[in-house]
């Protein structure tokens, strides 16, 4: 077998430039802590970024991978960090400094950089499956405390996050599989930012399928 | 020899250059960082009153004295002249970080020109984003006063916090009932602009 055969690559970059963005920030916060998310408007926003997706298969393993990497902005904003007029502190209650282009983090709720890697096995004619699921997005802009509009301290972000999913399955005969996994192995929770994402989770499954 | 002579005299002239810069400097004006809690009612109640010359709040039986500099309710400013004290107060919020002002404006001061029509207004120096409800002072705006008895202060805001009534922070949906701000001043007590 020729194993660049089973080798694919797919590269993408893209530009978006929109007016009246609709970006999904968090609103409010519930009483058990988790926040409650609506939208607001970007008068002239732009996105752009690169996708890397690769997928190699030895035998009877699959690895798939992709990477993005995300830059997002307010282009109004930008223009007034540009003629020094934006401000902002490095920490609460800190001493307020001029914001330079570097220090402008985009717009909130999205990560810089995301990847995901997941690895397939299947053994015995495909009688035995397993998969092992890694899903990673860095820091995120939740809050701005210092009035200009964007996070740029550490207090205005929401940490990163990966998540690890493994599952196991078995096929019985042609119609009955069974499947067992858990979801977020490394248990880990940000109940604040990312409420839709919950702890440790072990399932269980049977399935059955009219194919015939 | 000649080299120790020259040093001295070089060290004579540094003696004498600071001995002058000494007599001709002004005091330079105290830094005090605060918390100062006011009411947080947006519709109506007391004003919580704040005065330079004692770096601290202002009993609200002084409200018509010129005792006191500006106030507070909620988010809302007033200066102590014209149509909201006897004083002879007035303010400019200038697009500079407070480190960075060293003199105080001569003219240009504002004032209350009556009670609708305020020296101060929101939208001036804080964001507040309906959607998020979040309301944050805008780093990099300083507040310069000429005070009631036309004293010079500067007055940062550096953070504004939602609080009971002893001045703990409150989360939704508990409703706040002051405004904790934390407050950075300047007062130049003897008259001059410098600071």
């Amino acid at each position: 077998m020729n194993p660049i055969a089973s080798l694919k690559i797919d590269i993408n970059l893209f530009r978006n430039d929109v007016n009246n963005l609709i970006n999904y920030i968090p609103v409010a916060t519930n009483t058990n802590g988790s926040s409650v998310f609506s939208y607001i408007n970007v008068n002239r926003a732009f996105t752009q970024g690169a996708e890397l997706n690769i997928s190699y298969k030895i035998k009877t393993l699959q690895i798939s991978g992709g990477y993005q990497l995300l830059s997002t902005g307010d282009k109004d904003l930008l223009e007034k960090i540009k003629n020094n007029e934006v401000y902002g502190r490095d920490k609460i209650n800190g001493v307020a400094r001029l914001m330079i282009k570097s220090d402008y983090s985009g717009l909130l709720n999205r990560s810089k950089h995301q990847a995901n890697l997941r690895l397939f096995w299947e053994k015995d004619n495909n009688k035995w499956n397993a998969s092992l699921r890694f899903i990673y997005r860095s820091r995120f802009g939740v809050t701005d405390k210092d009035g200009n509009g964007f996070a740029n301290m550490k207090e205005e972000f929401a940490k990163e996050m990966l998540q690890t999913n493994m599952t196991i399955g078995y096929q019985l005969n042609k119609s009955f599989s069974l499947q067992a996994g858990v979801n977020n192995l490394l248990n880990q929770i940000n109940a604040k930012d990312l409420p839709n994402i919950p702890g440790i989770n072990w399932f269980l499954g049977i399935h059955y399928s009219f194919k015939k | 020899m000649d080299k120790r002579n020259v040093i001295f005299a070089v060290l004579m002239i540094v003696v004498f250059a600071s001995c002058k810069k000494d007599t001709t400097d002004p005091k330079p004006a105290e830094i005090n960082t605060k918390d100062f809690l006011v009411n947080g009612d947006p519709s109506g109640g007391n004003y919580n009153f704040f005065s330079f010359a004692n770096s601290a709040e202002i009993n609200e039986a002084d409200s018509s004295s010129s005792k006191w500099d500006f106030a507070i309710r909620f988010e809302t400013f007033i200066v102590n002249s014209n149509a909201s004290g006897p004083g002879n107060a007035g303010v400019q919020i200038i697009n500079q970080p407070f480190d960075a002002i060293t003199t105080a404006p001569a003219n240009s001061y504002r004032y209350d020109t009556t009670v609708s029509q305020k020296a101060i207004k929101g939208a001036d120096w804080y964001t507040y984003n309906p959607t998020t409800r979040s309301f944050s002072p805008i780093a990099g705006k300083t507040f310069v006063f000429r005070t009631a008895t036309g004293k010079y202060a500067k007055l940062e805001m550096i953070s504004a916090d939602p609080t009971d009534d002893l001045g703990n922070l409150v989360v939704p949906p508990t409703r706040p009932t002051k405004i904790k701000y934390k407050i950075r001043v300047a007062y130049q007590g003897d008259g001059s602009l410098a600071f």
